[in-house]
């Protein structure tokens, strides 16, 4: 009896489904043309204001991806305040990629204009890139580089960031002297390319010897630990190649070895800065990785929503499959040393990055939270540039 | 009248409800369901509901199973790396649901015939298939021919979804096992373990079975992830295994067994999913969206409770009538 019911049920709901669909269906036919002849990320050009923009952000645990939401959210607001976005959305989730994949659908179905994603997993998204592509919604890959065709990639430029901490401390050592490298997450793809930077940086110093070399996962408490194994089986360090969030656990491994940090990479969070400011004897640098850049890549998905188009020959082959020349990979906003100095050797080749000391930074920071990261992102002129 | 009475009492009714409720106020925000909308819907949960099906059928028989999140990952990793070696989809698709029926074996194997908690087994073996899964895949990616996604997308017959076939599969399989006397020694096993075994009712072979059937689901969820994504990644189902076990107890699932059905799981399944969209349709502000979520999953596992529940429902309209006395 009950499964009769059920049937019943079933039934009246499908009729119902179907009889609401039959004539939306028709309509989203057309633009599955249009997406189809156009190879380009290219967007509807008919207005140049009014878009809905979606993003969906694949992980939200910590500080730096909270940060990262909050500054697309503000200039979400500016674009609406303006008029140019009449409306914005915003999902989490915690590294569910179904969840996601229902997240984007969701945004689909309301009808945005743009989609910014960064996604759970570099290769999971791929059903709804597709069904939003087929209903000539464009998709703009944010933060974490992904490689889909007929998307553009708005990410940051790990390989940069590394190169610049590589060059500045083959630089302080003057090409010679026992290093020990820390890595973050073996496997992962930010990770796979900071250390091939660090590879081709450390090949053109030949007089610098790599003593040791360990992943700390990211991890203050894990570098701490690394750092205590290395100092107590190397008598002489001369300098530590690190990547970020671990500068502090570094600091305290020293510390509790009884011995002075001499030259090392250090971070770019308020806490660091505010640590370095009270170790005069220390020589480190910190590069921002900005959660920011999720700003410059509204400011690309805006432009492009107007009908505007990249300039082909700034694009960058996709970190994640180099035989496709999509990506705009954002160098760092700031990148902080005792002296400040632009003109530095790890300085060259980068585009908007600002050389500035360690007391413009504390200043840049002064209102902030103590775990905040020092953040920026291009300005609407630099963005332009990008731009035919 | 009769009918209607016994639909109400259903255990799966106060989930059919939720989700019914939930795809109409979805509608509602969005401006009208479209046919796009429960294609995308069904394919991107096809795997969730299936997922919902195995971990009911265990958690019928007084068990649990938290491997299926682990089956269902290892199951796309084998399918892509299988793929990326040469072998046809259809192959792969086949090895790779032969190994999650595998997997469901062992669990069976164990708790059923070695008598090991099914919580503590189901634990050990989440994190042995996981790791095979990382082992066989270490980083995302890989890629599966598109005729799969054409395949999954597509309509057999012309008109009933591949993704609802594939669930009808396993319903098919699960109406003809309830047909059978096994059926009702499912229940009675849920029911009262010692009670069911005095009265010669097979445990080790039921235990083993739903556990090989919980496999399947997961195996026929890994196919569903894998053509609606087309890639691979060794993380993909972790998150299913503690989702799927909300799913059915929203489903009006007993945890303490012997109450319940599969319908529970894949309404309870179908709710979960509508849920996040809502949650992102309705437009709120990120720092607010998870404790809407959670406030609404809240709500909707305590009204399940309450509906199924007779005892607490009579105390409640009791505490109701003596206020106003």
């Amino acid at each position: 009896m009950k499964k009769k019911v059920l049937a019943v049920l079933l039934a009246g709901l499908m009729v119902f489904g179907l009889a609401a669909c039959s004539s939306p269906e028709k309509k989203t036919d057309e633009p599955k043309d249009d997406a189809q002849k156009t190879e380009e990320p290219a967007a509807k050009s008919d207005k140049d204001s009014g878009f809905v923009v979606g993003f969906s952000n694949g992980y939200w645990g910590n500080t730096w991806r909270a940060q990262m939401v909050e500054d697309f959210e503000n200039r979400a607001k500016e674009y609406k305040a303006d008029g140019v976005l009449s409306d914005y959305m915003v999902s989490n989730t915690n590294s569910d990629a179904t969840e996601q994949l229902n997240q984007i659908n969701a945004m689909i179905d309301a009808g945005v204009d743009a989609i910014m994603i960064d996604a759970v997993s570099p290769t999971t998204i791929k059903s709804a890139v597709e069904k939003a592509q087929k209903k000539g919604i464009l998709v703009v890959i944010a933060n974490d580089p992904a490689a889909y065709e007929g998307t553009i990639c708005v990410c940051g430029n790990n390989y940069s960031w590394q190169k610049i901490q590589a060059v500045w401390m083959a630089e302080q050592l003057n090409g010679k002297g026992d290093i020990v490298e820390i890595s973050g997450v073996s496997g992962n793809a930010a990770d796979t390319l900071r250390v091939q930077a660090n590879k081709d940086v450390l090949a053109d110093y030949p007089d610098i010897k790599i003593l040791g070399s360990a992943p700390g996962n990211w991890s203050e408490t894990d570098a701490q630990s690394v750092m205590t194994t290395f100092l107590s089986s190397y008598d002489n360090i001369d300098a530590v190649l690190a990547q970020d969030v671990m500068g502090e656990g570094i600091i305290k491994a020293y510390e509790n070895a009884g011995k002075e940090p001499k030259i090392m990479t250090g971070d770019y969070t308020k806490s660091f800065f505010t640590k370095w400011s009270t170790m005069p004897d220390l020589t480190t640098i910190g590069v921002s990785y900005a959660p920011g850049s999720a700003v410059t890549a509204l400011d690309v998905t805006v432009r492009l929503l107007q009908g505007k188009t990249v300039k082909e020959d700034l694009l960058v082959a996709n970190p994640m499959d180099e035989n496709m020349v999509n990506s705009i990979m954002l160098d760092p906003p700031y990148v902080v040393t005792k002296d400040g100095d632009q003109n530095a050797a790890w300085m060259e080749g980068l585009n908007g990055t600002k050389a500035i000391t360690l007391e413009e930074a504390v200043d840049l920071l002064k209102d902030s939270a103590d775990t905040a990261a020092l953040d920026g992102w291009l300005t609407q002129e630099e963005v332009d540039q990008f731009f035919e | 009248m009769n009918k209607v009475k016994k639909v109400v009492t259903w255990s799966a009714f106060p989930s059919l409800l939720l989700f019914i409720v939930f795809l109409a106020i979805n509608g509602a925000i969005t401006g009208g369901l479209s046919l796009s909308f429960f294609q995308s819907f069904i394919a991107t949960n096809a795997a969730a509901i299936c997922v919902a099906i195995g971990v009911t059928a265990t958690i019928l028989v007084a068990g649990t199973d938290i491997s299926l999140g682990s089956i269902v990952s290892l199951v796309n990793v084998i399918i892509v790396t299988l793929c990326e070696k040469g072998y046809s989809v259809v192959a792969a698709a086949l090895i790779a649901l032969g190994c999650a029926v595998l997997c469901g074996m062992i669990n069976g194997f164990i708790i059923g015939v070695m008598r090991v908690n099914p919580l503590l087994t189901t634990f050990a073996t989440s994190t042995a298939f996981a790791g095979i899964a990382l082992w066989i895949l270490p980083y995302p990616g890989g890629s599966i021919d598109f005729s799969f996604a054409d395949w999954y997308s597509s309509n057999l017959f012309g008109f009933i979804p591949t993704p609802i076939v594939l669930i009808l599969i396993l319903v098919l399989i699960w109406v003809l096992v309830m047909k059978l006397p096994a059926g009702l020694h499912l229940f009675a096993l849920g029911k009262d373990v010692k009670k069911a075994y005095a009265s010669g009712v097979n445990v080790v072979a039921l235990r083993f079975f739903v556990h090989t059937f919980a496999g399947l689901a997961a195996g026929i969820a890994g196919i569903c992830i894998s053509a609606n994504t087309c890639a691979g990644s060794p993380s993909i189902g972790a998150s299913m295994s503690m989702n799927s076990i909300a799913a059915a107890v929203i489903g009006g699932v007993s945890l303490n067994g012997g109450t319940g059905n599969i319908w529970g799981g894949i309404f309870g399944a179908a709710f979960l999913s509508i849920l996040i969209s809502i949650v992102v349709s309705a437009n709120l502000s990120s720092f607010v969206q998870s404790f809407i979520q959670g406030l609404i999953l809240l709500i909707g596992v305590v009204f399940s409770i309450i509906a199924a529940d007779k005892e607490l429902k009579a105390k409640i309209t009791g505490v109701f009538k003596g206020g106003a006395k």
